[in-house]
């Protein structure tokens, strides 16, 4: 890069990084559940905006290219942690978990309603449930909580989830299947009526 | 007729499934036609599908509430991020 483009480009994200640092840095660590790695996947945003900073257009907004770049980062990241290692490890919890709740037969093993259902709308301003439940899905695996998080968080299709990630269809269904029997599991055995 | 309740119906484990297919994509007209019968024959997994978009909603309104909230990157994480820019 040139010098004169090099310092542009380093006076406009030094700009851009002032004004919308702490927005990409709050979307990452809400998507990863976890601060180091937002971090990290910030500065990899910048560094990335850096280097293709002759491909963005004068005139389009700053926050969403930034936000596009960060957005792709995120995606590498899962993909990345959707190792054969994990993901036996997520059969493994994942059959454990068809064993406590089914039988051979596919009949409920043990009756599956929560305590909390009962709590119904009163449920949802419950801020101590709400409190739990950000933790269950903080427990789940990394992949799980994935599905959940681009479900429930960013409002995809379960086409683009299962394409995001390099899965089949039916592995997401499967997935996330098996993420909510155990987010009930995790409030079962946290949530306390009073 | 017996023929026709044994291909439609499917278990509980199955019913659950197809209950998370449909809120991820959609069913076939099949599976909507299983899905709906095994419901009506059976109470604990109507129960469930309903605690479970009980659980959907908590899910939605927890996820809602964090988009709006904003975490503050420190002085420290600021000057290490930026560093990035000046090789």
């Amino acid at each position: 890069m040139p010098t004169e483009s090099k310092q542009d480009a380093q006076t406009h994200l030094t700009t851009w990084f002032t004004e919308y640092g702490d927005e990409l840095y709050s979307w990452a660590v809400h998507k990863t559940s976890s601060k180091e790695t937002a971090e990290d996947l910030v500065q990899e945003t910048l560094l990335s905006a850096f280097k293709a900073f002759s491909s963005f257009k004068i005139g389009s907004n700053p926050k969403t290219w930034l936000f596009t770049i960060l957005n792709n980062k995120i995606i590498d990241y899962y993909r990345a942690s959707n190792t054969k290692k994990s993901i036996n490890e997520t059969e493994l919890l994942g059959n454990r978990m068809d064993d406590e709740n089914f039988n051979a037969e596919g009949h409920w093993n043990r009756n599956p309603i929560s305590a909390w259902a009962n709590e119904k709308e009163h449920l949802l301003d419950n801020a101590g449930f709400l409190d739990i439940l950000d933790k269950c899905i903080q427990n789940l695996p990394l992949n799980w909580r994935n599905v959940i998080i681009s479900k429930y968080f960013d409002h995809k299709k379960g086409s683009q989830i299962s394409k995001e990630l390099n899965i089949t269809s039916s592995n997401l269904w499967q997935m996330a299947h098996r993420a909510k029997l155990q987010l009930k599991d995790c409030l079962d055995k946290n949530w306390e009526i009073d | 007729m017996n023929k026709l309740v044994n291909i439609a119906s499917i278990s509980c484990k199955e019913a659950a499934l197809l209950g998370t297919k449909k809120s991820l994509d959609s069913l076939s007209f099949i599976e909507g036609i299983k899905f709906k019968l095994h419901l009506k024959i059976c109470k604990t997994c109507e129960d469930y599908i309903n605690q479970n978009n009980l659980l959907d909603s908590a899910i939605e309104q927890l996820l809602k509430s964090k988009k709006q909230q904003i975490i503050s990157l420190t002085e420290e994480q600021r000057t290490k991020i930026i560093q990035v820019l000046k090789h």
